[in-house]
């Protein structure tokens, strides 16, 4: 018997959309999550950790397809362990690795995991056209998937996840493979939907980039525990920005001066990554290259990367 | 092409619980294995699974029917041959073990290799619609083989024969066919699923599963060969005598009795019978006797084929559900 959509979900604004009570999970002897404790507000979050931290065992406990070993957890307030299919009729998840079932092409892929959510056969197909335009793939909907390049997989991924109108968006590494004009596209779509369209979205992610871009909250993993969690400022906050300096002739007067302003300076290949005070912007750069005489020829914001921030979270002893 | 042209517009129509996932599961499936080869095979199936007894059935009755002859002793005898259905099925069986594994051994590692488990278990749908799916895909290519052509055979003899006292006297053999073809689909979807389920390449599947029934095959058949199939002429010469001979209901009894020991597809007047266990046709075909109640004879206190029948399909279908696992999800 077909239902009427689910109403929007039962929190209100402010309530938490994720929720862990000391989650813990253990592989055999290894402790893959630690007692985990955190609330994920509504928006965009950005759930940020290397390999191993544990993001994927706890994407698994929230989608219900891992119990925990130990603690509570509850997704839009229902209790993944309780009512795992509950959870996932009401998430959108896009995996990181490829998803995709050979012979059906893009609108029917799409289609087809609209009707495993429940939608009836005439109504996963209207809301396939629709998503698959969303996503910037209306031209090319009617050609196989298997057919498709990598990014454009990644956004039948991410039009699967969207076509039964998900409460929630669980998206794993969405920006893998994609060439930038790709990346920039599916990074405008997610925060579309989180702007504009109040959907909630976990993204999950190595690049810091992305979630800066998209997300207003930020959680990073480390060793299977909380190792910060906040808006993206308060977990950046008093970290230097990190610049890509070029130049021709020797560097060390340039080097020394700029240490002397409270820079660091770091070697990376024939380029300098100089790392300045929060809010100076390159003004040290230039101001050290004048005074130092240095032909400086190049200056670019170094992407920061996750290992800086956790590098720093640890040496400052902030980290869990 | 600029994106967000459309704009997202939310779902506001109906929602269903998902309780027929499977089904979902099992057309996709179907869908993507309607290839030419299947098609050639399911031909092949019906031809020289089925076709002898069709040939039998058609001598019987239509001659008789056309007016052109009395009852023709060998072929009554064959038509009205107890061992008539099950012998069918019991060549259904090998065919319809190559048909699951053509269409079915290599669902699972196709799955693996192109990440579909990931899709499917990231829906609203458990481990069980999947497997459900994926057995029930299996098994509706097998009845195609096995169910299809027994009940259309059993309707033309019901038709010629015109009688409802012959109806009521063979009502039980539609509900042992599907019986019957219900065993094989689990077994058939059981083995090539959870043979297939080791691999992670759609060829390597069918090539190792393959290897698996024809090795067991060819096994069964070098050890403990069947000695009484109906392609030897002398053997039919004898019977057809022993049933022109018969003068009594006894006499024709026995020369029946002799009829259903030559008409050994599953080799249970071997020598070495209990080796025929190894065949999984064979095995399958003893318990299609029991369901159609003319069980073969069995040295063993218990029913061995049954046993085998039911537990290795469940043991490997045991394999492909710990493959399924949740672990999957992200590797």
């Amino acid at each position: 018997m077909d239902a009427p959509a689910p109403s929007p979900p039962p929190t209100d604004g402010s309530a938490p959309v994720v929720s862990l009570r000391g989650i813990g999970r253990d592989f055999g002897r290894v402790r893959a999550l630690d007692g985990v404790t955190l609330d994920l507000p509504p928006g965009s979050v950005g759930l940020l950790g290397p390999n191993g931290a544990g993001k994927s065992t706890m994407l698994k406990i929230l989608l219900g397809l891992l119990p925990p070993s130990r603690g509570e957890a509850s997704v839009l307030g229902v209790d993944p362990v309780r009512d795992p299919r509950g959870v996932r009729r009401r998430v959108g998840y896009m995996p990181e690795v490829d998803a995709y079932i050979t012979g059906l092409t893009g609108v029917e892929s799409v289609s087809y995991a609209g009707v495993l959510s429940g939608l009836p056969r005439s109504a996963a197909m209207q809301r396939a056209h629709a998503v698959l335009h969303y996503v910037g793939l209306g031209e090319i909907r009617y050609r196989k998937v298997e057919e498709f390049s990598t990014g454009m997989r990644q956004r039948v991924r991410l039009a699967q996840a969207l076509v039964h109108d998900p409460d929630l968006l669980f998206l794993d590494e969405p920006t893998n493979g994609l060439d930038p004009d790709g990346r920039e596209e599916i990074l405008e779509v997610i925060r579309d939907l989180s702007t504009r369209h109040g959907k909630r979205v976990v993204l999950c992610s190595h690049l810091l980039r992305d979630v800066e871009r998209t997300c207003d909250h930020v959680v990073l993993l480390a060793a299977g525990r909380v190792a910060r969690q906040g808006t993206m400022a308060e977990v950046r906050g008093g970290r230097k920005d990190f610049l890509r300096v070029r130049g021709r002739g020797e560097s060390a007067g340039f080097e020394a001066t700029l240490r002397a302003a409270g820079c660091s300076v770091a070697r990376a290949g024939a380029d300098l990554v100089v790392g300045v005070p929060g809010g100076a912007g390159t003004a040290p750069v230039f101001r050290a290259a004048a005074e130092s005489g240095w032909d400086l020829r190049a200056v670019a914001p170094e992407e920061v990367s996750l290992e800086d921030v956790f590098v720093e979270a640890v040496a400052s002893g902030n980290g869990a | 092409m600029p994106i967000l042209e459309q704009g997202y517009e939310p779902y506001r129509g109906p929602v269903g619980g998902g309780r027929g996932n499977f089904l979902a599961i099992a057309g996709a499936a179907l869908r993507r294995n309607r290839r030419w080869y299947a098609w050639v095979l399911l031909l092949l199936s019906l031809l020289f699974g089925s076709a002898k007894e069709y040939f039998l059935v058609l001598a019987c009755y239509v001659p008789r029917a056309l007016g052109f002859t009395d009852d023709n002793p060998f072929f009554t005898a064959f038509a009205n041959h107890p061992n008539l259905y099950p012998d069918m099925m019991a060549t259904q069986t090998f065919w319809a073990l190559v048909m699951a594994i053509t269409v079915g051994a290599g669902e699972i590692a196709e799955d693996l290799r192109t990440g579909a488990l990931v899709f499917y278990l990231g829906r609203p749908l458990t481990r069980l619609d999947y497997v459900l799916g994926k057995v029930v895909s299996v098994s509706v290519a097998v009845l195609l083989v096995t169910l299809l052509p027994t009940l259309l055979l059993f309707t033309v003899q019901a038709v010629f024969e015109g009688r409802w006292e012959w109806l009521a006297e063979h009502a039980a053999i539609p509900f042992a066919a599907l019986g019957y073809s219900l065993l094989v689909s689990l077994f058939a979807s059981g083995f090539v699923l959870g043979v297939g389920a080791v691999a992670r390449r759609r060829r390597w599947a069918t090539v190792a599963s393959a290897a698996v029934l024809l090795g067991l095959w060819f096994t069964a058949l070098v050890v403990a060969p069947p000695t009484g199939w109906t392609g030897s002429g002398m053997e039919e010469r004898r019977i057809k005598q022993a049933l022109a001979e018969a003068r009594t209901e006894e006499e024709t009894k026995a020369a029946l009795k002799r009829l259903s020991d030559s008409l050994d597809p599953i080799g249970s007047a071997s020598e070495r019978a209990e080796w025929r266990a190894l065949a999984p046709d064979s095995t399958l075909a003893a318990c299609g006797r029991d369901l159609f109640g003319t069980p073969v004879p069995s040295n063993f206190p218990w029913k061995r084929h049954w046993v085998l029948a039911l537990g290795v399909p469940l043991a490997l279908l045991g394999v492909l559900w710990r493959r399924v696992r949740a672990v999957e999800i992200v590797s």
